[in-house]
């Protein structure tokens, strides 16, 4: 008697659990994919491409220091070292124009959307460890100079080494709902309340610098906090930046030019030197950048 | 005399430090290291801040690189005996790559004697690069054997 009458009880909850994982199945393969995929429409051919400019747009981003292996001696832009995080170890794949293992297949327009959606020419979600939550930022003009740089570096045909993550961030299709969480690919808009200068800092922090990725704390599945250039603290989840804003900021009391001078050098005020990640940074990218634009850099930090 | 009396006898306290409590001994020897360090960190600061401000004081320079190279000949006996408990930031590796951290400050000495070379020249750039490969050797001893500032003893927990 008693077993009866739960498979009846059990048969509508069959049913449900049935509907349901229906339904699961359904948005994991229909909606996910197209979550966090939206790219601007913007004339991409309203720009004339310069070359010069777009090596300097490297250095503005900062990409040598991910896709360039620097302390093996790695090929130039042909892939980079592993990132470790939480989720696993990401590597920064190899974006000489070499067309089978490189980025030499993909258009301006496959090129643009990458950048500022985070979406692979086959539609598939780049992970956010490719900072297009900052690159989102990024001026049109620059990423148009950029990929015309690229084009013109040694193509090298070295394949790109797989990521290692763990189960489920390794899932591509969820990182749709992360895009959909974190990442509003929005043009810099400058403030007319401020100089030219500090617009121009803001725009290299935010946009192409993509200082807040690391020194911008993160939750468990990695979205960054609104305590923006922060730092990460000791406990969280992440690289152990320092606070570059903020009541708590390592550089407040340091001067503008002495900002300037770290991020040439980078040699402290005190007769210390930068640590971690921060030390590459510098050698392969702002130690590039024109005094202006680091003063600009100093001076929108400051302004913190 | 009640003057003389207490001098004697704070004196006399300061030659009876005992010897033999390992904590102070410890903390002595941290002490020592860091006040090393500051005195590297302070040249390359003062290096730093004559080349920022664009002082008349280039001669300076190569003073200042000759004495962190003096300096570095100190390191190695400073770090002889194992303390990498209390307030210190000195990772235990020290001690079990010696031979690495030695070679590390030789490293560091040779780019103080090149900053040295530099300076005398008097070319601004290439002061400026022999600093940067200073600071370089510094952060790459530093990056292995020395806690990153996250987790230093000096924040706050």
């Amino acid at each position: 008697m008693l077993a009866i009458r739960t498979s009846k009880m059990t048969k509508p909850i069959i049913w449900l659990f049935g509907i349901s994982v229906a339904a699961a199945a359904f948005g994991y393969a229909f909606i996910l994919p197209g979550l966090g995929q939206t790219a601007k429409n913007v004339d991409l051919n309203a720009y004339s491409a310069d070359v010069e400019r777009g090596a300097y747009v490297l250095r503005m981003g900062g990409c040598v220091v991910c896709h360039t292996d620097i302390d093996n001696g790695g090929v130039f832009l042909a892939g980079g070292a592993g990132l470790e995080t939480p989720f696993g170890t990401f590597y920064a794949p190899n974006i000489t124009p070499d067309t089978e293992h490189g980025i030499g297949a993909m258009s301006l327009e496959d090129f643009y959307v990458a950048m500022t959606a985070g979406v692979t020419p086959d539609g598939e979600h780049y992970f956010p460890s490719f900072p297009y939550t900052s690159y989102g930022h990024f001026k049109t003009e620059d990423i148009v100079d950029l990929k015309a740089y690229l084009d013109t570096v040694e193509p090298v045909a070295r394949p790109s080494q797989p990521h290692e993550l763990i189960w489920p961030f390794s899932n591509r299709q969820f990182v749709g709902v992360w895009k959909s969480l974190y990442h509003t690919p929005e043009p810099f808009v400058p403030n007319d309340a401020e100089s030219a200068s500090w617009n121009r800092g803001a725009y290299l922090v935010n946009g192409p610098g993509h200082c807040g990725e690391c020194h911008t704390a993160r939750n468990l599945i990695g979205g960054m906090s609104t305590n923006t250039l922060e730092g990460t603290g000791k406990s969280s989840f992440s690289s152990g930046a320092p606070a570059i804003a903020g009541s708590r900021s390592t550089i407040r009391d340091w001067s503008l030019n002495d900002l300037v001078f770290y991020l040439q050098l980078g040699l402290t005020p005190d007769g210390d030197v930068s640590g971690g990640k921060m030390i590459d940074v510098i050698e392969h990218g702002t130690s590039h950048l024109t005094g202006e634009d680091l003063e600009a850099i100093a001076t929108y930090l400051k302004s913190l | 005399m009640l003057g003389r009396f207490l001098a004697a006898v704070t004196l006399g306290a300061l030659i009876a430090v005992p010897g033999s409590h390992a904590r102070a001994n410890g903390d002595s020897v941290i002490e020592y290291r860091q006040h090393l360090m500051r005195a590297i960190g302070g040249h390359m600061a003062a290096v730093a801040a004559v080349v920022k401000g664009r002082l008349p004081l280039t001669e300076h320079i190569a003073e200042h690189a000759e004495l962190i190279e003096k300096a570095a000949e100190l390191v190695p006996a400073a770090f002889e005996e194992q303390v990498s408990d209390g307030l210190t930031d000195a990772q235990p590796e020290i001690w079990s790559k010696m031979d690495e951290f030695v070679e590390l400050n030789a490293e560091m000495a040779q780019a103080s004697a090149a900053l040295a070379n530099a300076a005398e020249e008097g070319d601004m750039r290439d002061i400026a690069m022999a600093m940067q490969s200073l600071g370089k050797s510094c952060g790459s001893c530093h990056q292995p054997f020395r806690k990153p500032k996250e987790e230093s003893y000096k924040q706050p927990r």
